[in-house]
């Protein structure tokens, strides 16, 4: 374990899940030809003013409330000045002395640790920039190869939360992340998709010695995914410390993660960075939150993860690692909660949820709010289970089968998969094996206990799957200590 | 027939079938084709002005009701967008450049029925009170050759001034209409900011930027104004408030009004006697026609000059941070990478008094300068504008010279960017308080040059305004005629 302690903070960038972009009304789409979606003010000729998309405001509102965020009535608009050619008027329209929410907090409660929160610097709103075309994709859009320009993220509503750095590990960087991402899903402030772009992290990390003032703070861009986002804060703690353990300082610098070598690169030096000469954006007045807005932007307030994971467990008797992991994925939990109310033991409608559900799901590449797999038809299973109609092993196999639009229970008839329940039937099924094993009988007379669980297994194997796990265990039992041999059953042990 | 012929006249007698608007507009395009006024034109609109005028004479002999400015053809400075014809902002960088849209205020004189006839030259972006900071090469002042129009509406002065056009825009960003009118003799009107829509207008200072009307008579303006003015939802910083109908209450006199005269500009050194002369006259004559009179003292009115220069340098700075030569407009060639790019682009196409500005207001805005400039004439435009606020308790009207000499001669203050700008002290003040100002010629000219008499009224009081400078042009502050134009030079 190295000396040193790391100290992070991130810098989310979300986008906005309105209709059209933020200072104009073009219409806002995924993917598309290149400079489809641009007006004269997204465009930025000359002549043309920005007008605000109240809807961004409010789903900004709500965003800050749903984090605790101070949302303040009134905040401003300043421009932040740079020459880029993304970027068509030459400046971006961001919030800077006065954001439109101070202060919040994100706070993560790991299974596998104590909960904490991580405070908030503020929230503000800003427009996206467009992106630069290279290579091929220059050459499809543009037919030439020559880079080119395409302005149709232009103006997209952003809104920038940006942590204190009070986060100490990569891991916990990852989940504040993850929980981050969660609130803005599930308040439908935003798509929260990394690999779309609509959720941009960048890090600051410094490390320092306990006790000791902090370190130089390094800042971290392009972490395009949690992965990145994780191996690129470790990379950086080790690279910082030893550099620290060799006696050497950290520069203060802007570093870029490089996922095809695993490593942070510099990108430019604290000389290097831009003088953005923020001034007042004197074409957009004082933006005011008047009570309307905020009425707007808290209706139909979702419950947040953490009262969402707090009731799971009171409610449901979830164990917490389940209730947290169901809750990172809204999906997930809305799923388990109309699964559990038809079934007796949610605990294990839990454990079915995110075991058996998500592995389906991964192999048939689908959400789970689109999937074919619906609680219902799990509950059914389930109670099945429950009153041991079938058995763990046929269970699994009915869900996967229904997937394809059958019911559970006409599965179960078709696939002849009803848990043999009868005692005679079981007696004879247990004796078939007891006598095709005559030296593992030997042997566990002779004391070899182990060998109780081979049985078993035998038992389940040569029933396909449809003995009763439980029957057979009390029946193997007394067959084997019978002195007999296993033909004097008497009928006990029905379920 | 129709030259010189005031707007409300013009409309007034298309409207009645007197005379075509068709007619009307073929005058004042070939006006405009001669070489006096053509130097002032950048582009002619004969196709689009004439199919305009044939609709709109279908229209009235269909029955239809025209609107207040039927066939009225008016001119545009090129800073303001239209969908006909260029808007290149007399500058290189926006050569040949055409705008996909038209400016709130064109449209709205549009569907009142005027006819856009012609694209009027300026100074770059706005930048400069003479005219000769056009790309496209220095007009002079039709009431003498060897001096310059004004600036930057310099085109539109012109045009007006020379009887081609009843009406022309400009834009008024800290006088760059108030000063042309004053120079060429004619009315010109800073509407309260807010008060005209800049959706269209080509940024150079967004606080400060405004659409100006520039006319011969007071009423015309005033229909101009009424016409243009009112909320647009494009420009978030337009005013919703309620628009007078300015024209009907022009004739209610100034009787009771409070007039305050500015001691430190009527008494400033750099003031030419004859408009401190036609100042004082103006006084009288509203005194005489029942306003009270008061001389005033506003000493932090001499800080506009800086406080002006450093806003709206540090807002040009960002505003035209966008003419880069990536989308459109000019881009040069050679340039190694994208910063080559950029330095050659910009360094090639810009001029030499729109860079100043840029290297002023980027220097303004510098990490470590911010607040020692940009931030300190922020503050102090509140300080100003809580003291103007003060004076206005008691004050419907202030009272001022527009300019402090008539129009100089050309070249005579290009090497001396301090002394062309000092020229601007009488006009920033309305545009830093945001309030509305209107200049008007006095009746006497100094060698030949009309001189111009300001009045600055209330916020949005637009309407004392008018009604001050009308019952002045019924004292006779009215520029008399120009000599025919072939006695001039071209
Ligand atoms: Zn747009």
């Amino acid at each position: 374990m190295s000396e040193f302690q790391a100290v992070i903070g991130l810098e989310v960038h979300t986008q906005l899940k309105t209709r059209t972009k933020i200072f104009c009304r073009c219409e806002i789409a995924p993917g598309g030809e290149a400079n489809r979606r641009i007006c004269p003010v997204c465009a930025g000729l000359p002549g043309a003013l920005p007008a605000l998309n109240r809807e961004a405001v409010r789903l900004g509102v709500r965003a800050a409330l749903a984090l605790g965020a101070d949302v303040q009535r009134e905040s401003a608009w300043a421009r932040k000045n740079y020459f880029y050619p993304d970027l068509p008027k030459g400046y971006q329209i961001t919030q800077h002395q006065q954001p439109l929410a101070i202060g919040g907090a994100v706070e993560i409660d790991p299974p596998e640790a104590s909960a904490r929160s991580i405070a908030l610097e503020r929230l503000h709103l800003e427009e996206d920039a467009g992106k630069l075309l290279h290579g091929r994709s220059a050459q499809r859009e543009f037919g030439s190869g020559l880079s080119g320009v395409d302005l149709n993220r232009c103006g997209v509503p952003l809104a920038e939360i940006v942590s204190r750095p009070e986060i100490r590990s990569p891991d916990e960087a990852v989940l504040v992340l993850e929980e981050l991402r969660s609130i803005l899903r599930v308040t439908g402030v935003s798509h929260g998709d990394m690999e779309q772009g609509s959720l941009r992290c960048d890090a600051n990390v410094s490390v320092h010695r306990p006790g000791e003032p902090l370190g130089t703070r390094v800042e971290i861009k392009n972490l395009n995914s949690f992965r990145h986002l994780r191996r690129a804060l470790a990379y950086e703690i080790e690279r910082q410390s030893a550099l620290r353990a060799d006696g050497g300082s950290v520069a203060h610098e802007t570093r870029l993660w490089d996922e095809a070598r695993r490593c942070t690169r510099a990108m430019r030096s604290k000389e290097e960075e831009h003088d953005y000469r923020y001034f007042p954006e004197p074409d957009l007045p004082t933006l005011r939150v008047d009570d309307r807005l905020l009425a707007e932007a808290v209706t139909d307030m979702p419950e947040l993860p953490r009262a969402l994971r707090e009731r799971l467990v009171r409610e449901y008797a979830l164990e917490k690692a389940d209730a947290y992991r169901l809750v990172l994925n809204r999906g997930y939990a809305a799923f388990f909660e109309e699964l559990a109310r038809g079934v007796n033991h949610p605990r294990l409608a839990a454990k079915w949820t995110l075991m058996e559900v998500t592995r389906l799901l991964r192999e048939r590449g689908e959400k789970i709010t689109e999937s074919a797999i619906r609680p219902g038809m799990l509950a059914e299973v389930l109670r099945m289970l429950e009153q041991g109609v079938i058995s763990t092993l046929s269970a699994k196999r009915v869900l996967q089968a229904c997937c394809d639009g059958a019911s559970p229970a006409e599965i179960v008839d078709r696939l002849d998969l009803r848990q043999i329940t009868d005692p005679e039937e079981m007696e004879a099924l247990c004796e078939t094996v007891l006598a095709a094993s005559p030296e593992e009988v030997a042997s566990y007379r002779a004391g070899n206990r182990a060998l109780r669980a081979h049985f078993i297994g035998q038992v389940m194997r040569q029933s396909g799957g449809r003995a009763n796990p439980v029957l057979a265990d009390r029946i193997l039992a007394r067959q084997l200590a019978s002195r007999h041999g296993p033909s004097d059953g008497d009928g006990r042990g029905t379920p | 027939m129709t030259k010189g012929a005031s707007a409300s006249a013009l409309a007034r007698s298309v409207r009645h079938g007197d005379l075509s608007a068709l007619e009307c507009v073929t005058q004042a395009l070939e006006a405009l084709a001669t070489p006096a006024s053509g130097a002032a034109v950048t582009d002619r609109l004969e196709d689009s002005a004439r199919q305009q005028a044939t609709q709109l004479d279908t229209c009235r002999e269909r029955g239809e009701t025209l609107g207040p400015l039927a066939g009225v053809p008016f001119a545009v400075k090129e800073n303001i967008c239209t969908l006909d014809g260029r808007s290149a902002c007399g500058s290189r960088s926006l050569a040949g450049h055409r705008s996909p849209f038209e400016a709130t205020a064109v449209d709205r004189l549009r569907r009142a029925g005027a006819i856009m006839v012609a694209k009027t030259c300026c100074d770059e972006f706005g930048m400069g009170s003479s005219g000769e900071h056009c790309a496209w090469g220095p007009t002079t002042n039709p009431w003498d050759p060897e001096r310059v129009p004004g600036g930057s509406s310099s085109g539109s002065a012109i045009v007006v001034a020379r009887g081609a056009v009843p009406l022309a825009l400009g834009s008024d960003t800290g006088g760059s209409a108030r000063q042309p009118a004053a120079f060429c003799g004619l009315v010109g009107v800073k509407p309260n900011y807010g008060r005209v829509s800049r959706w269209g207008l080509v940024a150079f200072a967004s606080s400060l930027d405004t659409i100006a009307p520039m006319t011969r008579t007071v009423s015309d303006a005033a229909l101009a104004l009424r016409v243009m003015a009112g909320h647009d939802p494009h420009d978030e910083s337009s005013s919703s408030r309620p628009v007078p109908d300015f024209e009907s209450s022009l004739g209610k006199g100034v009787s009771g009004l409070r007039v305050g005269l500015i001691r430190e500009f009527r008494g400033h050194d750099s003031l030419h006697p004859a408009i401190a002369v036609a100042v004082d006259r103006a006084a009288r004559d509203l005194e005489a026609a029942g306003a009270e009179l008061r001389e005033i003292s506003l000493p932090v009115a001499s800080y506009g000059l800086p406080i002006y220069y450093l806003l709206s340098s540090a807002e040009a700075s960002s505003n035209l941070s966008r003419y880069d030569g990536v989308r459109y407009g000019v881009r040069s060639q050679g340039g190694d990478d994208l910063l080559g790019m950029y330095e050659k682009t910009r360094g090639e196409s810009l001029g030499p008094e729109v860079k100043r500005r840029i290297m002023l207001g980027t220097y303004a805005l510098s990490a470590g300068y911010y607040d020692e400039y940009y931030g300190r004439a922020l503050r102090a435009r509140a300080v100003l504008r809580s003291q103007v606020e003060r004076q206005h308790r008691e004050l419907d009207l202030l009272l001022c010279p527009t300019t402090p000499q008539p129009a100089f001669r050309l070249g005579e203050k290009t090497r001396e960017p301090l002394e062309m700008y000092e020229g601007d002290l009488f006009t920033v003040l309305a545009s830093l308080t945001g309030q509305p100002a209107l200049t008007i010629p006095a009746p006497e000219r100094v060698g030949g040059l009309p001189l111009g008499v300001q009045l600055i009224a209330r916020p949005f009081d637009e309407m004392t305004l008018f009604r001050a400078a009308r019952t002045l042009e019924q004292a006779g502050f009215r520029s008399g005629s120009l000599e025919p134009e072939s006695g001039q030079n071209s």
